[in-house]
């Protein structure tokens, strides 16, 4: 019984907390057509922490380049602005989804499948590095 | 035949002969000025007050084969300007698309087509538009061709595009109208679906369009 819930605790317990200290929900790559030069993945990070964290970028050993981008919409006219850093405060969260902010995988190294996860290690200003994994999908969950 | 009889059948001939005025009149007149009804606008939609022509343009489908105004006349289309190197916006958009079309009432006759135009020649080709596109639905259709033709039918919609290649990098981005256009069976523009874009509001207002149009053409 104890290794029963230890296993659960596993699955259900508190969200893991990373080298950044940062919670991670609802991580997934949206599947890319075949060929498709670039993805995107999506998550929400919260920082229960008393202190600023500063997301600074990621890196996957699936897509040769990983950045950071923010879809707006001006006018009626979708467009794509680079984002350098992204500062998370106490008790804050942001939120990747489509149509907003979203980490852009490039050059992909090989083809995706939906139900797979593919890891991407988030990285923090100070060094830290917060692997996470992001199931690919075909809608959003 | 007795007076009465006469004086009877010229009554019929009087009420059939307004009868039939009337109906011309109004099956002339409710095409040229929709009901209220007709005009829909809310978060999800923008109805034209009149349907907006398209002129000639000439682009190719995924396929190879020419698509022109012809190609929109007799259907129902669902365009969306994009590209394929786009990650977010576009794959969001005809994901929405897919789940917008599999939620429509199955209905005789007008078919109901979603097409995607990439404004983005240079990278996109037909086999790699064909792989994007179906990718999302088998029965999406991708469009491109050059720039000039392109623009021809960006513009006719009121929408725009900027390429930013001058840099040279290969991922450059693409800033694009991200509304979703409903040109009308006559091929003219019906109608604007705005960001943020919902499957089942935007299947639920086209059927609303849909139905007016069968009901105005019996």
């Amino acid at each position: 019984m104890t290794r029963l819930l230890v296993v659960l605790g596993l699955f259900l317990g508190a969200p893991p907390a990373g080298a950044a200290g940062l919670e991670v929900s609802g991580a997934w790559i949206r599947l890319p057509p075949p060929g498709a030069g670039a993805a995107a993945a999506y998550l929400v990070l919260r920082n229960p922490g008393g202190t600023p964290e500063v997301l600074t970028g990621a890196e996957s050993p699936a897509f040769g380049r990983v950045m950071m981008h923010r879809s707006v919409l001006q006018d009626g006219v979708a467009r794509m602005r680079h984002v350098d850093e992204l500062e998370i405060g106490p008790g804050r969260a942001v939120r990747f989804e489509p149509g907003g902010l979203h980490l852009m995988l490039m050059a992909p190294r090989r083809a995706l499948r939906a139900g797979e996860a593919v890891e991407l290690v988030l990285l923090f200003r100070g060094g830290a590095r917060l692997p996470v994994r992001f199931p690919v999908r075909r809608q959003a969950p | 035949m007795s007076p009465t009889a006469v004086r009877l059948m010229a009554a019929a001939f009087l009420v059939g002969g307004v009868a039939l005025m009337f109906g011309l009149w109004t099956g002339q007149r409710q095409p040229a000025a929709p009901a209220p009804a007709a005009l829909m606008q809310d978060r999800h939609i923008t109805v034209l007050p009149e349907v907006r022509p398209i002129p000639a343009f000439a682009l190719l489908d995924h396929d190879g084969r020419p698509f022109g105004l012809a190609r929109l006349r007799g259907q129902w289309t669902f365009l969306f300007l994009g590209y394929t190197h786009c990650p977010d916006v576009c794959p969001t958009t005809l994901a929405t698309l897919a789940r917008m079309q599999q939620r429509l009432a199955p209905a005789p006759g007008t078919p109901v087509r979603v097409v995607f135009v990439s404004v983005d020649p240079g990278r996109d080709d037909a086999a790699r538009l064909k792989e994007y596109v179906t990718h999302f639905h088998k029965d999406f259709t991708g469009v491109t061709g050059p720039g000039k033709e392109i623009d021809k039918l960006v513009s006719a919609l009121g929408a725009m595009y900027v390429l930013h290649n001058a840099t040279g990098d290969k991922d450059y981005p693409v800033d694009h109208t991200a509304a979703v256009f409903l040109i009308d069976p006559t091929g003219g523009l019906k109608a604007l679906f705005s960001p943020p874009l919902d499957a089942a509001a935007m299947a639920e207002r086209f059927g609303r369009l849909q139905k007016q149009w069968r009901e105005r053409r019996e």
